[in-house]
């Protein structure tokens, strides 16, 4: 068993194979050794953040890690879906800011598996939706000159009005 | 909590709740700077929520949703808002730049566009404005009295019935005579009617032939008169002084091909890769084109002097300068700079008469004639490197690849030749008529002929592996081959597409249930011993295959898996293709059949085929073409075989061949013409990888 300690000086105590899906906490544990029993801190991650990302961990522990090398070989035929499991989509089903944290979480942990279902998720939030429908998503200002967005509407148009 | 007097007042009030939360915030800030933390803030505004009537709540929670939301992407570290970007196709990429500032910053990263480019296959060319070093001009091209002899036209007995070609001989003699009278390109265009079918009644061109101008001819007409008035009508197009000045100083014959050069671009620009690509395919879709010829009928002067059977684009790897080589019934084959439109050299001297088909790859190029003769030619050393004289008639067909030249014959044979001596390899002799059209592949030779069978071949071993009858009513007379996938052009007026392993494809023929995507099997028992799996590859990788022709050998047939990923990846017919195509260009309506939309989706193939025979057929990524004898040229939708595009109005005699890159298609025939349909007028291609 594991003990990891968050930011808001949390402890959780997990099995080793479900802490190790993060690479991070893997590397950990290979350097410290295997008889500390001391609790790994994640100063980057809240102890809300972290029990949902140990339900991930949890969920598919045992299923095989990516390789160190994935990320070029798989990339293609990765790169174009954005298909996400049932169960996988349940559990992503946050708010933003839980989104958000649970990407970050995914980056710094470095959970590979999760950090992609969180990116596809906030991608498939931003197909089909015309920059203003974005914007009110994601509450964001529009921050353009009028010549700075006509500009990038010329450099964007693609299909030529006839 | 000594201040409590003043938090009663502020909040016990319950009108406040009223307003708009931000219009209280110089109390409530100072109020809340008196809380010792965050956690101490969420427990006392808990508290005070918890206290409020059900109602109030819901209205809270309604006016607190929008704090909730945020800029998830933009807050993020960058390299994941770009994981995040890489999930999106292009035209959701292209909104998300428009969304503000930092979004354009993320959705303009090259590495997404590359990565977009890469999965289509679309590659950075740097631009360079060099030519090919200037060849020295051989042969003595042909002599005039040529041409009026019988010729094969590149076509065995197509049907075995006899056509009669040899018509128009005497027709085309007088014109050419006439033709030869033109001493400029322009006069000899309009002249001998070019442009007479889409100019009829437009009184602006027929003017600038009288005055000798090149008047801009208005941009709504899709044909323009070579040359294409670009200065007029692309102010953009001022930067082609500057950027063709060798073109300019020794020719004064303008650039064939409009498309603009700038000689700013120094890095890769995959953004401007992308979105010049999606515009070209848009613009093919749309029939958006400049039609321009590169020869007319005696023009220019060092021009063909009859009809020309064959062409192909090549790209030399050296100087990356595209090139167009022609073979003609004149007996030579010449090579065009499509910059200036002239003669760069003639290749002459060999044939003893017509030059059916040429092949060119890699600095060599490979013609084959009525005089039974294929040539091959080192085309860096300007000089013959072999001549090959076994086919006992006139050779129709002949391609080549870095393994193995194939050559077909009206002879009824296939003959293959292994470089580098071209030594004989095998001679393939199973079709009951001539072999009209031969494509390669590195294991597999796939031939046409006029018996109307497609027959596959092994080409390690030399065995005849299938033979696809029943696809096609008349001869075959044109063939095309990426694998899996064979395109046929047929004498009955038709093209089908299909994929060797499962049948699965299209046909124009009504014959074949063609809307679906899938064809309707009912081939000959000959024809189907494959048990049409679904997907091929497992149907062929486990052989389930019963071979219910006895010429069938399972253990022959063989392709590379690479290819195979390949294709089946990035290539679906049916339901998924309908997918890819949105995928491809940001909406659905593609299929739509007609072109461009002038026909409803339920008129099916009714004034869109093919009025003649197919005599060429060719395949490209997204679309396949085909040339006809009804002097029209077609672009299909290559997964779901609808019409996309109709090319017509180029020429005046059969076409007999075609050849096509993203940029433009050009196409030859019996008129002597060869037409360059531009798809990329205005646009700077010079990026591309043609």
């Amino acid at each position: 068993m594991i003990v990891l300690k968050t930011s808001d000086n949390e402890t959780f105590t997990v099995e080793r194979d479900v802490a190790e899906r993060s690479v991070l906490i893997k590397n950990m544990l290979d350097d410290i050794g295997e008889n500390s029993e001391q609790a790994i801190p994640l100063p980057n991650v809240n102890s809300s953040v972290l029990k949902k990302v140990l339900e991930y961990c949890e969920h598919h522990r045992g299923e095989p890690l990516p390789a160190a090398d994935a990320d070029t070989s798989q990339d293609d035929t990765r790169k174009r879906t954005t298909d996400i499991s049932e169960w996988d989509q349940k559990f992503i089903t946050v708010d933003q800011e839980m989104l958000f944290e649970i990407i970050l979480a995914a980056n710094y942990l470095d959970i590979k598996s999760l950090l992609d279902v969180g990116c596809k998720t906030v991608a498939n939030m931003i197909k089909g939706k015309t920059p203003e429908e974005i914007r009110k998503l994601f509450n964001i200002v529009n921050d353009f000159t009028p010549e700075e967005e006509a500009q990038i509407k010329k450099e964007n148009e693609w299909a030529e009005d006839r | 909590m000594n201040n409590s007097p003043v938090f009663d007042e502020g909040y016990n009030d319950e009108d406040v709740s009223n307003q708009p939360l931000q219009t209280t915030p110089s109390k409530s800030i100072d109020l809340l700077s008196r809380l010792s933390s965050a956690q101490e803030c969420e427990d006392l505004a808990y508290q005070l929520l918890a206290s409020l009537p059900r109602a109030r709540l819901a209205t809270i929670q309604r006016r607190l949703a929008p704090l909730l939301q945020f800029d998830v992407v933009g807050s993020l570290p960058a390299e994941v808002s770009l994981q995040i970007f890489s999930y999106l196709p292009f035209p959701a990429l292209l909104n998300s730049a428009l969304v503000c500032r930092r979004w354009t910053i993320l959705a303009n990263d090259q590495a997404l566009w590359k990565n977009l480019c890469d999965a289509r296959g679309w590659s950075w060319r740097q631009p360079s404005f060099k030519y090919p070093p200037a060849f020295t001009q051989s042969g003595l091209g042909a002599s005039p009295d040529a041409w009026n002899d019988s010729d094969d036209e590149g076509m065995g007995d197509s049907d075995e019935e006899a056509e009669e070609e040899e018509v128009a001989d005497t027709l085309m003699m007088s014109e050419l005579d006439a033709a030869k009278a033109e001493l400029t390109m322009m006069h000899a265009e309009l002249d001998s009617g070019f442009a007479s079918m889409s100019f009829a009644g437009d009184e602006q061109v027929i003017a600038s032939t009288s005055s000798n101008a090149f008047a801009p001819v208005p941009s709504r007409n899709r044909v323009s008169v070579y040359p294409p008035p670009i200065n007029k009508v692309y102010s953009s197009t001022k930067k082609l002084a500057t950027a063709r000045p060798r073109a300019a100083a020794r020719h004064s014959a303008p650039s064939l091909l409009s498309s603009v050069s700038s000689s700013s671009s120094s890095k890769p620009n995959y953004k401007l890769l992308h979105q010049t690509q999606i515009k070209l395919q848009k613009r093919i879709l749309t029939s958006s084109y400049r039609l321009s010829a590169l020869q007319t009928r005696g023009a220019p002067t060092n021009s063909h002097t009859n009809t020309i059977y064959c062409l192909q684009l090549y790209t030399y790897p050296s100087s990356g300068a595209q090139v167009l080589f022609t073979g003609s019934r004149d007996k030579t084959v010449r090579e065009w700079n499509l910059s200036t439109g002239l003669v760069e050299r003639v290749i002459g001297g060999i044939h003893t008469s017509s030059v059916l088909s040429i092949c060119v790859n890699n600095g060599i190029l490979a013609s084959a004639g009525s005089d039974r003769k294929v040539v091959v030619w080192d085309l860096e050393r300007n000089k013959v490197m072999k001549v090959i004289s076994d086919h006992e008639d006139s050779v129709l067909c002949v391609r080549f690849d870095e393994k193995r030249l194939v050559s077909c014959s009206k002879d009824r044979t296939v003959r293959t030749y292994l470089f580098p001596d071209l030594e004989p390899q095998f001679v393939l002799s199973a079709h009951r008529a001539a072999v009209n059209a031969v494509s390669i592949s590195k294991t597999l030779i796939v031939s046409g002929s006029g018996d109307r069978s497609i027959r596959l071949w092994d080409a390690n071993t030399g065995k005849s592996l299938r033979t696809f009858e029943n696809h096609h009513s008349r001869g075959i007379a044109s063939i095309d081959f990426k694998p899996p996938y064979v395109l046929s052009g047929s004498s009955d007026k038709h093209l089908r597409l299909f994929d060797i392993t499962t049948l699965q494809g299209w046909s124009t023929s009504p014959d074949h249930d063609t809307l679906s995507g899938s064809v309707s099997h009912g081939l000959g028992s000959q024809a189907a011993p494959f048990p049409l799996p679904s997907s091929f590859v497992p149907a062929f990788l486990s052989q389930t295959v019963t071979a219910g022709n006895s010429e069938f050998q399972p253990t022959g047939f063989g392709f590379e898996p690479v290819q195979h990923n390949n294709v089946n990846t990035t290539f679906a017919f049916g339901q998924e293709g309908q997918a890819v195509l949105c995928q491809t260009c940001g909406n659905s309506g593609l299929v739509t059949l007609g072109g461009g939309g002038r026909q409803g989706p339920g008129n099916v193939h009714k004034n869109v085929l093919h009025k003649d025979l197919v005599r060429s057929v060719a395949f490209g990524d997204e679309f396949v073409l085909s040339g006809s004898y009804d002097l029209s040229i077609k672009v299909w939708d290559r997964r779901t075989g609808a019409l996309v595009a109709d090319l017509s109005g180029g020429h005046t005699g059969r076409i007999f061949c075609i050849g096509f890159d993203c940029t433009k298609v050009v196409s030859c025939g019996e008129d002597q013409r060869i037409c360059i349909w531009d798809f990329a007028h205005g646009f700077d291609t010079s990026f591309i990888n043609l």
